[in-house]
């Protein structure tokens, strides 16, 4: 069977760390009002146009306070829905620190005149991604080919602006507290494994069947633990409020 | 709007159960690579005439409307990919997955070799490539195969399309659809990205694939995107059209009677496997607890019969206690499915369609029932008439037949 490899990262994560690492992007949407109905009982359909770029980023950032990822997808890359990653090297790093980003991923079209986003993307000359502020602010324009280090350090100084957290710390504590999830999850995939071979067994000794229950109940107790360690670093609030009026 | 109940923890546990969103792509291959090119406008087999498309048994190749307020054509705009389009009998699909060379897979190899053999009747005088299916040709192949399991619910489960839609104390549900007002929706993209904006455009929200939703107007919607499907580990289109199956054949089954209760969550499932199953038994990934290492941890009827003979096997009883997705073990879902093969094999349509019938009624209004339990007793006393007998000898009949049934391979 043809199977593909996940993303690169330092060392094969299971499901409850990938999950955790997981992008989460936000695709949004933006659809205008159509005019009031005239007395008539007519209305005019709604144009397509772009926003002022204050407005595009207020949609783009709805109520959540964190800071922004912003990427657009091209046409001319190969599914390249992810210009933030890599295939060659390790992503851990980036895929941690944007867990503290929103992250958003707009159309191909983005960069035609009338799209609601176009003033983010004004042409396709325009960067791949940025990071910024909620409000758009300390924007810092990136390409699908920056650096490694270059694509860390605009995100760690965003991160730093945002909450005031040291990243690279933070990285670390995370990054160990997968490898802890990881070694919970083998050994409760091991210990589940092998109670649903047993129950498939002909034959078999309930009583083995009852033993591997308690150590099951006792290994879903540690890898709950251990998740909620992880879960518990990255539930950090920005320091900034919500974008507001003073856009 | 209405959520369908089970569709986003299907989801989730897809996600977590099989290496979920982390393939991502090259960060520096926009230098090498070109842009795939689009598809033709026109679809080259029925040449968009209406001969063509009456003889694939087509309405439309579009524009058409997708739910209440919402066209083809708005989508397009909004998703700014190319997207093929079909209206047939009872489904409105939209397609933007791309060129798929067929593998070396035996199986699969068979299998779609047959598919054409069947597609070639309907499109007369035209062949189709060797060796791939491109973008039209696996609309075409998506289309006939969401209709063939729209037409297995129907023989399975003892209906007609006739009987809905008409008004009278005998109708079964009032929508034209199975009980529902408009036809049922499918898109399959290759980007997730395509899909999560299609969901944010009609029902302005987020959600991540597959996913089974209830759109405005009243169509229920499946979609799912091949790197979705990617992303657990497997890029064949067997592996996509399992899911289709199972999530169509999920779809059929909840909207009867528009919805208006939930259905038990082990007969849902149970009856997505057999979909699943009867296109491909090595691929009913999304069945949490089930994936073994072995070789042929994909006979499922063995396993089955190990945990019968055991007597881990959880009773009808058992079954009915579950009330959602994640409340499923590796044990309810082998035998949901064994359950559900069974009684396709045992009883007449017409049992198994007073059967679905009677589980999918509206629970009764009243602030002091307690509908779970209402709906769990509602499900065994429906299983307790099915074969004119109680659940108990249902139970015996079940286990004898799945022991048997599992050791014969």
């Amino acid at each position: 069977m043809k199977t593909r490899p996940t993303v690169p990262t330092e060392a094969p994560r299971g499901a409850e760390s990938r999950e955790l690492l997981d992008l989460r992007w936000n695709y949004p949407v933006f659809k205008a009002e159509p005019a009031p109905v005239s007395e008539h009982g007519t209305s005019v359909a709604p144009i397509r146009e772009a926003l002022p770029r204050e407005k595009a980023l207020e949609v783009l950032a709805g109520n959540d306070p964190r800071p922004l990822l912003v990427l657009r997808e091209c046409s001319v890359c190969n599914k390249t829905d992810d210009a933030l990653l890599s295939r060659t090297e390790s992503n851990e790093r980036t895929l941690v620190l944007a867990r503290f980003f929103r992250c958003v991923k707009l159309p191909v079209d983005v960069v035609e005149p009338d799209h609601p986003f176009h003033a983010l993307f004004p042409s396709n000359e325009s960067e791949h991604l940025f990071v910024s502020g909620p409000d758009g602010t300390a924007k810092m324009p990136l390409e699908s080919d920056t650096s490694r280090v270059e694509l860390w350090s605009a995100m760690e100084s965003t991160l730093a602006a945002a909450y005031g957290l040291d990243a690279i710390k933070v990285t670390r504590q995370v990054l160990h507290g997968l490898d802890k999830i990881d070694e919970c999850e083998r050994k409760l995939t091991t210990l589940e494994t092998r109670k649903g071979a047993l129950m498939e067994t002909p034959r078999v000794d309930v009583s083995k069947v009852k033993q591997l229950d308690e150590e099951i109940a006792s290994a879903l107790r540690d890898a709950e633990a251990a998740r909620t360690a992880v879960a518990r670093i990255f539930d950090v609030k920005p320091k900034t409020p919500a974008a507001g009026p003073a856009r | 709007m209405t959520r369908v109940a089970e569709g986003g923890l299907f989801s989730i546990v897809l996600r977590v159960l099989l290496g979920l969103a982390l393939l991502h792509s090259p960060a520096r291959a926009r230098e090498d690579s070109k842009p795939e090119p689009p598809p033709p406008a026109v679809d080259p087999y029925t040449r968009g005439e209406r001969t063509g498309l009456d003889s694939a048994g087509y309405v439309s190749l579009g524009p058409f409307p997708w739910c209440e307020g919402i066209t083809t054509v708005e989508i397009e705009r909004e998703l700014a990919v190319p997207i093929l389009w079909v209206e047939t009998e009872h489904f409105r699909i939209g397609s933007t997955l791309g060129e798929y060379k067929i593998p070396s897979d035996r199986i699969e190899k068979k299998r779609i070799a047959g598919e054409l053999a069947l597609l070639e009747k309907k499109f007369p005088g035209v062949r189709f490539p060797p060796g791939k299916l491109d973008p039209w040709l696996r609309l075409h192949l998506y289309a006939s195969r969401i209709e063939s399991v729209h037409a297995q619910f129907l023989d399975g489960f003892g209906f007609t399309d006739a009987e809905f839609g008409v008004s009278g104390a005998t109708a079964p549900a009032p929508g034209p659809r199975l009980g529902m007002p408009m036809k049922y929706t499918v898109m399959l993209s290759t980007r997730r990205s395509s899909l999560a904006r299609l969901v944010r455009f009609t029902l302005q929200r987020d959600a991540a694939d597959p996913m089974r939703e209830r759109l405005p107007g009243g169509s229920l919607f499946f979609g799912l995107s091949a790197e979705s499907v990617e992303s657990w580990g497997h890029e064949t289109d067997s592996v996509l059209h399992c899911q289709v199956a199972a999530n169509v054949a999920m779809n059929l089954v909840v909207s009867l009677r528009e919805m208006l209760s939930p259905i038990p969550v082990w007969f849902e499932y149970g009856w997505a496997h057999v979909a699943s199953r009867r296109v491909d038994e090595r691929f009913t990934l999304y069945a949490k607890g089930t994936l073994r290492e072995d070789a042929d941890s994909w006979r499922w009827d063995a396993r089955v019969a190990g945990l019968v003979g055991n007597d881990f096997a959880p009773s009808f009883q058992d079954l009915a206690n579950d009330k959602r997705f994640a409340d499923l073990s590796g044990p309810d879902h082998l035998v949901a499915w064994s359950k559900v093969t069974w009684m396709l094999q045992t009883f007449a349509p017409s049992a198994l369609r007073e059967y679905v019938l009677a589980v999918a009624e509206p629970v009764p209004r009243a602030d002091e029932l307690d509908k779970e339990l209402f709906r769990r007793d509602r499900d065994l006393a429906a299983l307790a008439t099915l074969g004119g007998t109680t659940v108990a000898d249902l139970e015996k009949s079940w286990r004898a037949w799945a022991a048997k049934s599992g050791s014969k391979r």
